[in-house]
């Protein structure tokens, strides 16, 4: 905190002592464009000189105080800028030309630094961070459907834990790790926390050649973002305050009272039992008589809030002169939960919410004319707070049927169905303490830039240092009430019968802490050079090292104290001719903890070209409307290292054990003895993915259009297993670890858009879509005489189960069907098929169904349009080839008795097959209806996983839509301000999907987890 | 820090956008509104139902301003006191009081002294019942007890598992792993006869001989020269044991009610024996079934035949008693799944229990199992057909009221008292000894 006071001071302090300086002379002029109409709003600066500018009026007219002898600087939004020097005029007008920039000038950042997009050879997509909206604090949210190659999946809405998993080109091991890597300013950091606006770049490296640079890191993708830079010229204050109001997309309905006890009557009865309510029960519940024995609580209600609130501000600073240049930027978010609270607790707070403060610092300076060096600081503070046992709410919340328990009993009491996760939800949410997690990560950069001209022209040098430390502490401050429930009836005397669950637990505490400190050194060589105008030729060799230590919590485990490190050379050879061939060679010769001393080093190359084909002379010649056409392909080989906890599997880890007892079996000869915990793998070595991928990309109409297409093969190979299936005649005592996995990932990924001026509408279309199917070709599992029983051919993670045919429509069906062994079962209840055909349903039927939990179809169209001051933007995103079961005590009607609560779907006319003799009709008896009979207590034939309770997982939302209003130039400039923006945002506001339940996204069988938010954003962002 | 976070907050000029948004999305919530009882109109009675009913049975009274407070309310079914549940404006829910007789429903609304009394039409008719009750013992909020002897009322019991009478009725009820307790025939105190210990550690089962001078009990251990069973006599007031019989894994035994023969059981081995009085030794019977059989003997009170219930195996055999030989004829396998722990009443072999217990037979020869882990009473007709008695079947839990609503908690022990029409359970995990009786 002091290094960004302290750096403030100096900025102020030097902007001064520049200013005084040689006497100054007004110079005026006029800023107009290419059809002579003035440009108000203009940017006029000194060049070399902080602080120092001016704003064109409305009829573009400036003034400004310049010594002689400098340079002007004269920007505008969408034009480019020019520089003019002032020498001795005393009027200079200017005309600004609009910016034009063509596919051949787009610029990619690259494993390597910035780079043409058209000399790339690898596969990468860009995202204009721009285009990454999301309006919570989490930008791994606004991944999904934006970025060609990344799977994203957000699983839960609570604040602090609703970031979305991602993946690249989606899951292609199944081995310790198939995360990517995400790289900030060069360096591994964790992108979840970052602040929006400081993003200044944002690339996905997809294949082998583009991430050979980072070895074995890489194997799995990499993000690289690049944060903003000071630029030259005058101050920039960018200003942004935002409020969003945040509900849920979608929360599980749940029957109410009335209908519940109906249905668990229907149950009973149906399955020829007593009844569980009488006529008079069921009066007295309706008409809320008895809320003690006979209560009717919407635990939603109780609990959950209809919004809340998320607040952001954003201030960033960036300016400079030539030799130092500065970008500092803070940002506050404050995140609210959906809890009710307990309006009587003053001391604390139990909502769910997150709070972030985040902070940065990049400074660039021209230490020498040939030296640069940058220093950059970053991190951020966050505070999260939960109510005392909130990872139980939701189970509680979905399982608490509306006529179990009440909020409160009449006495005072305080109701408990009955513990842990079976908690009063309300209690749960309110009256249970809190938990508070405090975070704080300050990153340090520091980074020397040498141009080496003077060797050899082209060549420079590179030294990156870095320092990130990470600490994290939580406190847990848990209590409960004491807690009662009743028995079923009342006494004669009408007094309730209480018996208690659970005594209070006056308020205690625990705590945890857990922290890291993370060191990189990285030096490298660059070389790049055209030679003859024609043959262009790049260099690079990097040596890194880096080095992850755990600072807190090693108690006395020495492996937790032994840091993870990190060593590779990596090298890039590229040579092109003139922007038409090219081809480049990368590799990376990387190090590993994991495996034996001497064969730690893995080389794994990677080799891609590209062909530029629109440079051809006979397109540039003939077919001018193309701007770029390019075709590419890449082949490499990335090894992968990662264990995940269990490092060292190439040790023995000797315990001791139980020992022999010689003699009888109660004898004083017992002797201990010592065994394998852990049997050596010393042949354990890299896994290894061979990373295939063929793009193509299109520029048409001066940029009018673009797509970019990319087709990739992936095969892993010894993928780390532990050996769970070694016969005991191995004899040894632990399963060791090996590489005895193969899987391949096939899939493309696409991105198009379309950019058109019409008049003074600017329309762009953008869209894109990602697709992989992986298959297991070699797993560690038993061999099985029905092939479909093993997960060896099949997609990672597969739904397995039964295949339903429809529900039993009466006896003389269940009679001329195959038997089906997993209880008793009657008309109206699931019939399935018989795959292997003996006539007997049981496991050996299950099979294959559907698709995985996580999808591998996902795509994103968005619009935008701008007319004069007036901008819209919406963002479709979708996701398919998914599929997961629905189950759980909500799903399975009455599957536990009188825990659960009944969706709304179950209990809607014609969605469950009820019996004629209950309906009193027989087209109730429906074979294929959604829900079967009704049973009371589970039903072992009905409740499996089948097809019938597999629901397709594939949705289309609206995930952003956006309408912003820049003010006009008059009134900014009056104003003295820049530009300042309103805009009203909204994200998540429809969804189509077959799941109606709950969120699809979310995955989730059983709706037992927080929703995700739907938002409501009004902001303002003010540029000075 | 804080100021700036501060100053943050609270400049953000949410007024213009967020003001908006938030007045635009909250909604006043409704409450459901009271109505008041309003003493200058009139209270009317439209109906009530049921018209009949035992203690403790739900009433719903229809009518028109009732208020909804409930201290102002009170019911009277023929001059008893109705406990009032919940009122609201035009409907209230009251339970039957005991003994209520046949009369006029009254209700009386309003102040104490200016009370408002209508009288329904119609009588109504007090249903005499079976029902189930409480005879003795409480818990604490815990759900915990400890053995106290003395006044009914304040006496506890920690694990109530098997109960006989004397010739007086005086109830004399074993605690599993704990001893043997005694209730008074007046039932008006309880006293521990003896605790376990000295090689009597799991007594199981109770019978007395006809001439009520010999009381067995049964005792389960795993040593082949430990105690069977032991006796206890008048002499001492049934509170010293002598042994009588070595064996091992005994699960119980009865006297033959009539010729006062005792036959006793091996669970290791599933076999049935007779205690010959006059060698003073054992007699093998039969093998009931398999070995590692949980099962007790039960006569008839006609001596003629007795009851093999298998606890462990959920099913009864029926075995006759030759009273030539003095001894049992092989059994036949009378109701429930043997080895299928389920609940479903029907006939015969169709029928399922979990965990039978101890039984009780009526003069029809009826008898009634404590269906310990269904938490409620089977009764078993002499023909095989097996029906629910009381309880909530698969619902454990504490209530007292009309046989099907109420509930146990592995309910073990039952005895039948002709005279009185009265069953005595042993109700395991309530610790108490409940009642079934007319009310």
């Amino acid at each position: 905190m002091k290094a960004f006071y302290l750096s403030l001071i100096l900025i102020c302090i030097s902007a001064k002592v520049f200013s005084q300086q040689q006497q100054a002379t007004e110079i005026t002029g006029v800023v107009t464009d290419t059809s002579n109409l003035p440009l108000p709003g203009a940017n006029v600066v000194v060049k070399d000189r902080v602080g120092l500018g001016a704003i064109t009026d409305q009829h573009g007219r400036f003034k400004i105080k310049v010594e002689p002898y400098h340079t002007l600087i004269v920007s505008f939004i969408g034009f480019t800028s020019k520089e003019i020097p002032v020498r001795d005029n005393k009027v200079i007008n200017v005309t600004l030309h609009p910016s034009n920039t063509s596919a051949l000038e787009q610029v990619v950042v690259t494993a390597t630094g910035p780079q043409k997009k058209v000399t790339v050879t690898g596969a990468i997509t860009t995202v204009d961070p721009k285009e990454l909206r999301t309006a919570g604090g989490n930008i791994t949210n606004a991944l999904a459907g934006n970025v060609a190659g990344v799977i994203a999946m957000q699983r839960s809405g609570e604040p602090g834990s609703n970031q979305s998993e991602f993946w690249i080109r989606g899951i292609s091991t199944f081995g310790a790790s198939n995360a990517a890597l995400v790289l900030v300013d060069g360096f591994e950091r964790p992108f979840n926390e970052i602040n929006i606006e400081d993003i200044e770049s944002f690339s996905v490296l997809k294949d082998a050649s583009a991430t050979a640079i980072y070895g074995s890191r890489g194997a799995n993708g990499v993000i690289l973002i690049t944060t903003k830079k000071g630029k030259t010229g005058k101050v920039n204050i960018d200003g942004k305050v935002e409020h969003t109001y945040v509900t849920r997309t979608r929360t599980p309905t749940f029957v109410d009272g009335d209908v519940y006890a109906t249905m668990a009557n229907e149950a009973k009865i149906t399955r020829n039992q007593e009844p569980v309510y009488t006529p008079t029960e069921l009066e007295i519940l309706r008409q809320k008589l008895d809320p003690d024995l006979y209560p009717n609580v919407n635990w939603q209600n109780e609990m959950l809030k209809k919004g809340a609130d998320i607040n952001r501000a954003a201030l960033n600073i960036n300016g400079g002169a030539t030799i130092a240049r500065f970008f500092v930027s803070g940002s506050y978010i404050q995140e609210g939960g959906m809890y009710k609270s307990d309006a009587a607790l003053k001391e604390y707070k139990t909502n769910a919410n997150l709070s972030r403060w985040n902070y940065r610092i990049n400074l660039d300076l021209d230490v020498t004319k040939t030296t640069l060096f940058r220093i950059g600081v970053a991190g951020f503070l966050e505070k999260k707070n939960y109510p005392g046992l909130n990872d139980d709410i939701w189970y509680s919340l979905v399982g608490q049927s509306p006529v179990s328990i009440p909020k409160m009993y009449s006495n005072g009491l305080v109701p408990a169905y009955g513990t842990g996760n079976k908690t009063n939800p309300w209690v749960l949410a309110t009256q249970t303490g809190y938990r508070e997690f405090w975070r704080n990560k300050a990153e340090t950069n520091f980074i020397i830039d040498q141009n080496l001209d003077f060797i050899t022209p082209g060549l420079k040098a590179t030294g990156r240092l870095a320092f990130d430390a990470n600490n994290d502490n939580n406190i847990y401050r848990k209590k409960w009430p004491e807690q009662y429930n009743v028995q079923r009836r009342r006494d004669r005397n009408g007094n309730l019968i209480m018996n208690r669950i659970s005594p209070e637990s006056q308020m205690f505490q625990e705590t945890s802490a857990g922290g890291e400190r993370v060191s990189v050194y990285e030096l490298e060589l660059r070389y790049g050079r055209t030679f003859n105008k024609r043959h262009r030729v790049e260099g690079l060799a990097k040596y890194f090292q880096r080095e992850l230590r755990q600072t807190v919590n090693l108690g006395a485990d020495i492996v937790k104290g032994i840091p993870r490190r990190n060593q590779s050379l990596s090298g890039r050879l590229m040579y092109g001719y003139n922007s038409r061939y090219l081809a480049e060679f990368n590799f990376g010769y990387t190090g590993s903890e994991n495996f034996k001393p001497g064969h730690q080093f893995g080389f794994f190359p990677a080799v891609s070209a590209a062909w530029n084909i629109s440079e051809e002379n006979f397109i540039k010649d003939n077919f001018n409307w193309i701007d770029l056409l390019k075709v590419r392909y890449s082949y490499g080989e990335v090894g992968s290292d990662n264990f995940g906890n269990n490092r060292f599997a190439f040790l023995s880890d000797i315990k001791a054990g139980p020992g022999y007892n010689f003699g009888e079996a109660i004898s004083p000869n017992s002797y201990p003895g010592l065994y394998y915990a852990q049997v050596s793998s010393e042949q354990l070595t890299w896994e290894i993915a061979r990373k295939q991928d063929l793009g193509f990309e299109m520029n048409l109409l001066k940029n009018l259009f673009s797509i970019t297409i990319d087709v990739f093969k992936e095969r892993r190979e010894n993928i780390y297993k532990q050996r769970s299936h070694l016969p005991a005649m191995v004899g040894i005592s632990s399963q060791p670890w090996a590489n005895v996995g193969i899987m391949e990932n096939k899939g493309f990924d696409a991105q198009f858009s379309v950019n058109k001026k019409i008049k003074a509408v600017d329309v762009t279309v953008r869209g894109n879509i990602t697709y992989f199917k992986n298959q297991v070709i070699a797993f560690d599992e038993e061999a099985n005489n029905l092939k479909y029983r093993m997960t060896q051919g099949f997609r990672l993670d597969q739904a397995r189960g039964l295949i339903a045919l429809g529900l039993f429509k009466d006896y003389d069906d269940i009679r001329n069907s195959p038997k089906q062994t997993f209880g008793a079962y009657q008309p109206g209840d699931i019939k399935y098929k018989d795959v292997n055909g003996d006539g007997i349903i049981n496991d050996n039927d299950v099979v294959p169904i559907g698709a995985s939990r996580v999808p591998s179809l996902l795509y994103g169209v968005g619009m935008s349009i701008r007319w004069k001051g007036i901008d819209f933007n919406f963002h479709l995103q979708g996701a398919g080839k998914s599929s997961y079961f629905i189950d759980g005590p909500s799903v399975y009607p009455f599957v536990e008795g009188t825990w659960g609560n009944i969706l709304t779907d179950v209990a809607a006319p014609g969605n469950r097959w009820i019996s004629k003799e209950i309906s009193g009709d027989p087209s109730t008896e429906n074979p294929n209806a959604k829900y079967p009979r009704l049973s009371y207590g589970g039903n072992s034939n009905n409740y499996r996983a089948s097809t019938f309770w597999l629901r397709n997982g594939a949705y289309l939302r609206l995930k952003n839509i956006e309408l912003g209003y820049t003010l006009p130039k008059q009134i900014t400039t009056w104003a003295h301000i820049n530009n300042a923006r309103l805009y009203i945002m909204a994200q998540n506001l429809a969804v189509w999907d077959h799941l109606k339940l709950w969120d699809p996204e979310l995955a989730s069988g059983n709706g037992m987890s927080y929703p995700l938010s739907k938002t409501v954003t009004g902001g303002l962002t003010i540029n000075f | 820090m804080i100021r700036i976070l501060k100053w943050l907050r609270g400049s953000l000029p949410f007024a213009v956008f967020g003001g908006m948004l938030l007045a635009a999305c909250s909604k006043k919530e409704s409450s459901d509104t009271l109505v008041k009882f309003d003493p200058s109109k009139p209270v009317t009675i439209s109906r009530f139902t049921p018209d009949s009913g035992g203690v403790g049975t739900q009433m719903l009274i229809y009518g028109s301003n009732f208020g909804s407070d409930r201290n102002l309310v009170k019911v009277f079914i023929n001059g008893k006191p109705a406990p009032v549940i919940g009122v609201k404006d035009t409907i209230m829910y009251v339970l039957v009081p005991s003994r209520a007789g046949e009369g006029k429903l009254t209700l009386q609304i309003g102040k104490e002294g200016d009370a408002k009394e209508v009288v329904a039409a119609g009588d109504f008719k007090y249903l005499f019942n079976q029902s189930v009750g409480t005879l003795a013992g409480f818990t604490d909020k815990d759900g915990k007890t400890a053995i106290v002897d003395g006044e009914i009322a304040k006496a506890q019991f920690e694990e109530p598992y098997w109960l006989t009478f004397d010739q007086h009725k005086n109830i004399y009820m074993l605690e599993e792993y704990r001893g043997m307790r005694f209730i008074d025939s007046a039932r008006t105190y309880v006293k521990t006869m003896f605790r376990t210990g000295n090689g009597l550690d799991r007594p199981r089962t109770l019978a007395f001989n006809p001439t009520w001078d010999t009381l067995y009990v049964t005792n389960d251990q795993w040593d082949d020269r430990g105690l069977s069973t032991a006796v206890l006599t008048p002499a001492t007031g049934f509170t010293k044991w002598n042994a009588l019989i070595l064996s091992k894994t005994t699960n119980g035994g009865d006297a033959n009610p009539i010729t006062g023969d005792f036959f006793f059981n091996s669970y290791s081995k599933g076999e049935m024996f007779k205690w010959d009085r006059q060698s003073r030794s054992t007699k093998f019977m039969y093998r009931v079934d398999d070995v590692d059989w949980e099962f007790n003997i039960q006569f008839a009170p006609s001596g003629d035949f007795a009851y093999i219930v298998v606890v462990n195996k959920s099913y009864i055999l029926r075995t006759r008693f030759n009273k030539e030989t003095g001894t049992l004829e092989a059994p036949v396998h009378f109701v429930g799944g043997r080895g299928q722990h389920d609940y479903r009443d029907g006939i015969g072999v169709d029928a399922r229990f979990n965990h039978p217990h101890q039984g009780t037979f009526d003069k029809d020869n009826n008898f009634y199992v404590a269906d310990a882990e269904n938490h409620c009473i089977r009764k078993i007709s002499p023909e095989g057909v097996v029906s629910t008695f009381a309880g909530r079947p698969r619902e454990r839990g504490y209530a007292d009221g009309p046989l099907r609503k109420a509930q146990f908690n592995l309910p073990r022990g039952i005895v039948y008292d002709d005279a009185t029409a009265t069953f005595y359970v042993a109700d395991q995990v309530n610790r108490r000894i409940r009642t079934i009786s007319v009310e």
